[in-house]
């Protein structure tokens, strides 16, 4: 018996997980690019470890060749590489920045499941594409909540048109009437500065909802209609038009305290 | 076995003897093996007498101490790195989710052995306070005791290490427990916590002594524990066995010029000192090679039985911890829930006054129990005749209630695990009351 | 040897032989987990901001442990750790002159005194995307410089401002 585990142990060890993926991404190269290049496929477990914002981020060991460029820009995962975006190298160098801080997930797992929070006593899973669409949205739209985490302060920033225009919403309406949010505002309705901290447990919903159960559902719904989740609510309903009901909830909960080091803080653009 | 006396087997000589003489020779000059007795009764040896639980726990201990010092290795007792370097012990470390599995295992396990260990001396009467010079067991139950309180101290000291917001509300749920002692509750809370709220001291405070003071402490009441054994004459079955040798020696006298092993010259109560007759001779056997020899298969066993299941039962981790948020429910190890059930239900009102469950159920009862349990060698009247029988005639009645508040124990912690759902409420297992919520 | 003893051996043998080759796998596993699978160290490659914060002569980086030496517009990268024992050498008029025991190299780096029995590494630099990239994994001779297309400005602050290097 004993034998017998300590054989099981070694399998399990000699065979991870994450090596099926670089094989995975190895014969993806080989088939688009030839197998010289497949040799030149990172092995082994990387990591990205930011030690300024204490984050490690273990993507790469799977995602090897991210930073390959346009040759495997239209490759399937996990081969793909990260698109080329003009603000990214300059301004977000992954050397700095890691992967989960913009995409979400388990920077420090090395099974896919994990890895992209799709398990128990994990709350922010990926921000892809897949979940996306159940909301509607591009997973770049869903990412615009982690950009806003730093870039809360900032009226209009590139890249951001979901949050811009819902930026835009809570001027007009002026939601500071009712609510205060950071230092301004009144006492009439919650404090929103750090609605994106509230526990995902916390929620209570409905009886006979249909929706998986998320702050992002929970937000989105309430927006549309308050009076459904908070009877004795005071929000007035807004008709809220195409998106904007999802561009405000991913803007209430981008909201959170967040220490940044010095030279994380976003220089304002204007 | 080959004969022969080649430089191997005159090596091993001690440890695998040839001969009754190199037998008791073994135990001299082997530092080793000098713990265990020349000669023991082949009843004390019989799975059936004891089922070698405390062997088990101890086995249990040193697989503790082994993967416990690999695991100081890779852990870091600090708030900032303490889950982070589990979640790496889980995910990049070499074998470390099996190392931290088979931990885990081992500790549930060695709580539950060392319970079953005490049940099992109770239930064989074995603690009693019998003749022989120099054999005082209750004295060794006392130890025993200490033990058992030492096995659940480190295994909660050990539950807050990952910092996960299981670790970290059991912890809280636990300490406010002690809270409740009457005078220096809670003084005692705020010693165990380093503070007020569990933070950075309660976690280096529980570190240390779950890595050094505790062990420290049960290493050397272990080395008592079974330095008493051998002082009490052995297992309480080896007094059994003497009398009955001491009643056929009665009917057929010793043969003239018999002796008996330098070893059995020892001044005190053991077995082969109180009687050196033939029949004796014949119900026992060399202490070596016999119990190293099983010792090491108990070892084995125990060792496989801890790596399967800490191979197939992934250790939890569940979020990091969270003190702003609080799970629904928070509930203590589980070896502590029927405390936790015990004050949940014994607080009640009557009219204006509140009876306070945490004092009753967390800190009366359960000091009541220990208590009785400390005192009842010194109470138990039974003959000695009693001491080292399963279910003994005359312990009927004690027993019975023995069994009954174990029995009580178990269902009161069956029912918090299993049955307890949000704000404490009853819940079938099967209900899923807790769905997974995301943020997005 | 009987046929019944000879089997009697053999299963023995097996036991004790299962239950070392067990107790060794344990062992194995527990010594193998010890050894790090990833390594909480900053990157080799690291960026050092625009070629224009180097002014002309030697720059010390001490997060990097490097002196940016520039001449005209070549630029190179000196390794700061003694080739001795592992100390970080401090710039002298003539050359670099290690504080732990003496050791001296000579601007080019070639140890000329003291215990030092090498001479001090060059490492590799390179541009991407308008920032300055060394390579602390790779040591090179003296001879391998790098162009710089830009000439080095009055001194201002480099962007952003990485933790220690002023």
């Amino acid at each position: 018996m004993l034998v017998v585990v300590s054989v099981a142990a070694f399998w399990r060890d000699a065979a991870p997980a994450w090596q099926d993926a670089q094989e995975q991404v190895r014969a993806i190269v080989a088939e688009r690019l030839g197998p010289e290049r497949a040799a030149d496929v990172p092995a082994g477990l990387r990591q990205i470890w930011i030690e300024d914002l204490d984050r490690v981020d273990r993507c790469i060991t799977c995602h090897a060749t991210i930073d390959w460029g346009p040759e495997l820009a239209d490759a399937p995962h996990p081969a793909r590489s990260h698109p080329a975006i003009p603000w990214l190298d300059a301004k977000h160098p992954i050397s700095e920045f890691g992967c989960t801080l913009c995409h979400g997930g388990q920077g420090t797992a090395t099974t896919m499941a994990a890895a992209h929070g799709d398990v128990a006593f994990w709350e922010e899973p990926l921000l892809g594409s897949q979940r996306a669409k159940g909301y509607g949205l591009e997973a770049r739209e869903l990412m615009e909540m982690a950009c806003n985490r730093c870039h809360v302060h900032e009226a209009e920033v590139e890249g951001m048109p979901l949050l811009n225009d819902a930026k835009a919403f809570v001027k007009k309406k002026n939601c500071v009437r009712c609510h205060t949010i950071f230092g301004q505002g009144t006492t009439k309705a919650p404090d929103l500065s750090r609605l994106g901290e509230k526990h995902p447990t916390a929620y209570t919903f409905p009886k006979g909802w249909k929706n998986p159960r998320t702050a992002l559902h929970w937000h989105i719904a309430h927006f549309r209609e308050p009076f459904v989740l908070v009877p004795d609510t005071l929000m007035p309903t807004f008709l809220l038009d195409g998106k904007q009901a999802e561009g405000l909830s991913l803007l209430v909960l981008s909201w959170r305290k967040q220490d940044l080091p010095a030279r994380y803080v976003p220089q304002p653009t204007r | 076995m080959s004969g022969g006396d080649g430089f191997f087997a005159r090596l091993f000589r001690t440890w695998l003897p040839r001969t009754p003489r190199e037998s008791s020779e073994a135990v001299v000059r082997n530092i080793w093996l000098h713990a265990f007795p020349a000669r023991i009764t082949k009843r004390s040896l019989s799975w059936l007498a004891s089922g070698w639980l405390g062997t088990v726990s101890l086995h249990l201990f040193i697989i503790l101490s082994l993967t416990g010092v690999v695991l100081m290795f890779l852990y870091v007792p600090s708030v900032e790195r303490a889950y982070a370097s589990v979640k790496d012990i889980e995910f990049v470390v070499s074998f470390g989710s099996w190392i931290r599995g088979t931990h885990r295992i081992a500790a549930h396990l060695m709580v539950v052995v060392v319970v079953l260990h005490l049940v099992r001396v109770f239930l064989t009467g074995a603690y009693k306070k019998e003749g022989a010079p120099g054999a005082h067991r209750p004295l060794n139950w006392l130890v025993g005791l200490v033990l058992l309180v030492l096995t659940f101290a480190l295994s909660f000291t050990g539950y807050l290490l990952p910092w996960d917001q299981l670790a970290y509300w059991a912890v809280t749920v636990g300490t406010q427990i002690a809270a409740a002692a009457p005078l220096v509750g809670e003084e005692l809370r705020q010693l165990l916590l380093g503070g007020t709220v569990v933070g950075q001291p309660t976690l280096l405070r529980f570190y240390v002594l779950h890595c050094f003071a505790l062990p420290l402490l049960t290493v050397f009441l272990v080395a008592w524990h079974m330095w008493r054994i051998r002082k009490d004459g052995g297992l309480a079955v080896a007094d059994r066995v003497a009398d009955d040798a001491r009643e056929q020696a009665a009917i057929t006298p010793p043969p003239p010029g018999k002796t008996y092993t330098l070893m059995g010259a020892t001044q005190g109560g053991t077995v082969q000192a109180a009687s050196s007759t033939g029949q004796l001779e014949n119900a026992t056997t060399p202490g070596v090679p016999a119990i190293p020899r099983r010792s090491t298969a108990v070892f084995l066993a125990v060792l496989a039985l801890c790596s399967v299941l800490g191979l197939l039962l992934q250790a939890p981790l569940e979020e990091p911890a969270n003190p702003a948020v609080t799970p629904n429910p928070a509930k203590a190890p589980w070896y502590f829930l029927w405390l936790q059930e015990l004050v949940s239900i014994l607080t009640f009102r009557i009219g204006d006054f509140v009876v306070d469950g945490s004092f009753l159920g967390g800190i009366l009862v359960p000091g009541l129990l220990i208590g009785l349990l400390a005192a009842w060698p010194y109470l138990d009247k039974s003959p000695a005749a009693a001491a080292g029988i399963w279910f003994h005639p005359s312990r009927k009645v004690q027993n019975r209630v023995f069994l009954l508040l174990l029995f009580a124990c178990v269902v009161l912690t069956i029912i918090g695990t299993y049955f307890r759902g949000p704000y404490w409420a009853w819940t079938w297992p099967w209900a899923d009351a807790h769905p997974h919520t995301t943020l997005t | 040897m009987s046929e019944r003893r000879s089997r009697r051996w053999m299963l023995r043998t097996l036991a004790v032989g299962g239950a070392f080759a067990g107790g060794l796998a344990h062992v194995w596993a527990w010594s193998r987990s010890l050894v790090p699978n990833v390594l909480y160290e900053p990157p080799k490659q690291r960026r050092l901001g625009a070629p224009t914060r180097f002014p002309e002569g030697t720059t010390f980086l001490q997060e990097e442990k490097i002196f940016v030496v520039r001449k005209g517009d070549v630029l190179r990268a000196l390794s700061a750790v003694c080739t001795h024992l592992g100390c970080t050498v401090g710039a002298q008029e003539a050359g670099y002159h290690c504080p732990c025991h003496g050791s001296f190299f000579d601007a080019e780096g070639t140890n000329t005194g003291g215990p030092a029995p090498r001479p001090l590494p060059w490492h590799p630099l390179s541009l991407r995307g308008g920032a300055l990239i060394v390579d602390l994994g790779t040591e090179v001779g003296p001879e391998i410089t790098l162009e710089s297309p830009l000439p080095p400005e009055p001194p201002k602050p480099p962007r952003g401002g990485r933790k220690g290097d002023k």
